[in-house]
């Protein structure tokens, strides 16, 4: 519960640092936007008032928490929207993109993971061992880049850019839930499922890769300890079958500690959706907010990181509930 | 910092047998540090790619067949005898770009390794041995910054400082403060409350004596793990921020900014300007990840076992 109440305060901290980082730092935010154009004295002073740019800092800063509170980020000057709701429509993308690529990490991570864990020291636990440290040292836009020369160019399986093709994208509306491949599903489209899919396996497999190295890892530690209790010993003295052991009793108790640290790694899986979105051309948050530090258009950039900050806190949140479907010890 | 009498190196041996131990001690700290090497291979392989690279980098002007920055070569061609690695499409070498390429992201690299170390270890020791309201608020900004993802602070952090060695050195760092003041925080807490500090706060010793004497030296073993995977870290988030156009200015060699300049011509089949470059991330990080990973083992020998 500690976490819930820490959560806002969290979110202060992170609120106030982009505040002093984009609007203390050199630079005056105006000038930015306008380029080095020069414009009559009295227009900048006019848009200054407009955008509340005269009032003194503190009262900036009081103006855009109370702004914040009420879910204003303020407007883009690219795409001319709210930022808000340029958020919203930007969020499924990534969302779906942090899906699957959390569903290939966890399945590699955890396979792995339980795989070298039941053979400590041999050869298959030395091969994770060196996957692990691998795919920490590769740049995940390389990975990207790699995938998309191997998969795309050379082999012409699977599309490298966008989210559906452009015919598809023009003609399909997903106003359900954003996700296509969930919209495509609920409106019986199959064309538009697979479409997705196709466009989904490059992107989710080079974030999901990067990712499962640590996980891998982390699954690895888990299960041994698991495997070492007296729980596990009563099971194999019991008579049970191995695969009942491992995956019944030790994997389950391994799970809680993974799962925290599932939750851990959400930033970097956000982190590494940036670069990611940036390699594939993925219409989602990352790529929202380069095209605006491109720009260096504050409030989308504030109003992003803000986001983001919110949506690892509610999916940590989530992280703690579900620690009481793993483990019937936690309450509520 | 005041002397002390063991250097952290010598924390480093694995909880040996006595006999071992005795042995062990009579040998010079060089001695000891290569005999260790050869036990380890995590460890020297992590150093020979390290090495190589780090020569390699050094060495730059002697090496590199060509001039980095020289436009006089044949225009997008593939590797062949007189561009091993082929040409790019400003007419460059490429061999002699990744050769260069190291200089921004090594200096970098640790550049902010360093800073991060110095800031993050520095309020470590004084938030833990505070402890108190300034402990409780100065954890909570670690935190918060901690759980925000590295490489997004590290973006928004460039771009608004401009470009140049020193905001990257500042951005990238950032990200690892809060990794440093976590690990010394904990490690104070512990110490503080060994019998030798309590001896030397009954002797009246003042705080700044046991803070940097008597508990300071003690967290250092815990934070040499963390360096070098520091390091590998913040090389490639330094090639990342590259590749995203915030490194510094072309035509500086550079293998992240390289690799962005490769992708427009990646869908057309011309795979050389990017794999190279890549590789050479890979080699480096791979080298401080397996050395950080190397001086675990060697801190706790019994983690491997779980």
């Amino acid at each position: 519960m500690t976490r819930l109440l820490l959560t806002p305060v969290t979110i202060l901290v992170l609120v106030t640092f982009v505040f002093v980082i984009v609007r203390v730092m050199p630079g005056d935010p105006l000038q930015a936007i306008l380029g080095g154009r020069s414009i009559p004295p009295e227009v900048l002073a006019r848009d200054r008032a407009l955008l509340g740019l005269d009032k003194p800092l503190y009262v900036q800063y009081l103006n855009y928490l109370w702004g914040i509170l009420h879910g204003n980020f303020g407007v883009s000057l690219i795409t001319t929207q709210s930022v808000t709701k340029d958020i919203l429509q930007k969020f499924p993308a990534t969302l779906e993109l942090a899906i699957f690529a959390t569903l290939v990490a966890g399945l590699i991570g955890l396979g792995s993971g339980v795989m070298a864990a039941r053979r400590v020291d041999r050869f298959a636990d030395h091969a994770i061992r060196f996957f692990n440290i691998g795919t920490f040292a590769t740049p995940i836009f390389w990975l990207g880049l790699m995938m998309q020369l191997v998969f795309g160019v050379w082999l012409h399986w699977f599309p490298v850019t966008g989210r559906l093709n452009i015919l598809n994208l023009i003609t399909f509306k997903a106003d359900i839930t954003g996700l296509y491949t969930v919209d495509g599903l609920v409106k019986g489209n199959w064309p538009i499922f697979i479409d997705a899919l196709r466009h989904l396996v490059l992107p989710s497999l080079t974030l999901g890769l990067i990712l499962s190295g640590f996980m891998g890892r982390v699954s690895r530690i888990n299960l041994m300890e698991a495997l070492d209790q007296d729980y596990t010993r009563t099971a194999r003295s019991k008579g049970l079958p191995e695969r009942t052991v491992v995956y019944k009793h030790a994997l389950r108790n391994a799970l809680i500690p993974i799962m925290t640290v599932l939750g851990l790694q959400f930033a970097i899986l956000l982190g590494g959706a940036v670069l990611t979105e940036s390699v594939f051309n993925w219409p989602g948050l990352g790529k929202y907010l380069l095209d605006e530090i491109q720009v260096r258009d504050y409030a989308p950039i504030q109003g992003t990181v803000i986001f983001i900050a919110l949506f690892i806190s509610t999916v940590s949140f989530l992280i703690d509930l579900m620690y009481s479907l793993v483990d019937p010890r936690v309450k509520y | 910092m005041a002397p002390q009498k063991e250097s952290p190196l010598a924390e480093w041996k694995p909880a040996a047998t006595s006999a071992a131990f005795v042995i062990e001690r009579r040998r010079s700290m060089t001695a000891r540090f290569l005999a260790q090497l050869r036990h380890r291979k995590m460890l020297a392989i992590g150093f020979f790619f390290v090495l190589v690279i780090a020569v390699m980098t050094l060495l730059a002007p002697w090496l590199a067949p060509f001039d980095p920055i020289d436009q006089r070569q044949a225009r997008l061609v593939g590797p062949n005898a007189t561009n091993l690695m082929g040409t790019d499409a400003l007419q460059r070498d490429v061999l002699s770009r990744v050769i260069y390429g190291g200089r921004i992201p090594l200096t970098v690299g640790f550049l902010s390794a360093l800073f991060a170390l110095t800031v993050g270890v520095l309020l470590g020791w004084i938030s833990g041995f505070a402890g108190g309201t300034l402990d409780r608020a100065l954890a909570l900004v670690m935190d918060a910054i901690y759980s925000f993802p590295g490489l997004i602070l590290a973006i928004v952090i460039a771009a608004m400082l401009g470009r140049g060695v020193l905001p990257l050195v500042i951005a990238i760092s950032f990200v690892y403060v809060p990794t440093y003041f976590r690990v010394v925080r904990g490690q104070v807490f512990q110490i503080k409350e060994r019998e030798f500090v309590e001896a030397a706060r009954a002797l009246g010793s003042p705080w700044m004596r046991m803070l940097f004497r008597h508990i300071a030296p003690n967290t250092m073993s815990s934070v040499l793990a963390v360096v070098p995977i520091n390091i590998a870290d913040a090389i490639v988030t330094a090639a990342g921020l590259a590749f995203l156009g915030l490194g510094l200015p072309p035509p500086t060699p550079d293998w992240g900014f390289d690799i962005s300049n490769g992708q427009q011509y990646l869908l057309a089949g011309d795979w050389w300007l990017v794999t190279f470059p890549g590789l050479m991330i890979i080699l480096v990080s791979l080298g401080f990840g397996m050395i950080g990973e190397g001086i675990s083992d060697w801190l706790n020998p019994k983690r491997r076992r779980g």
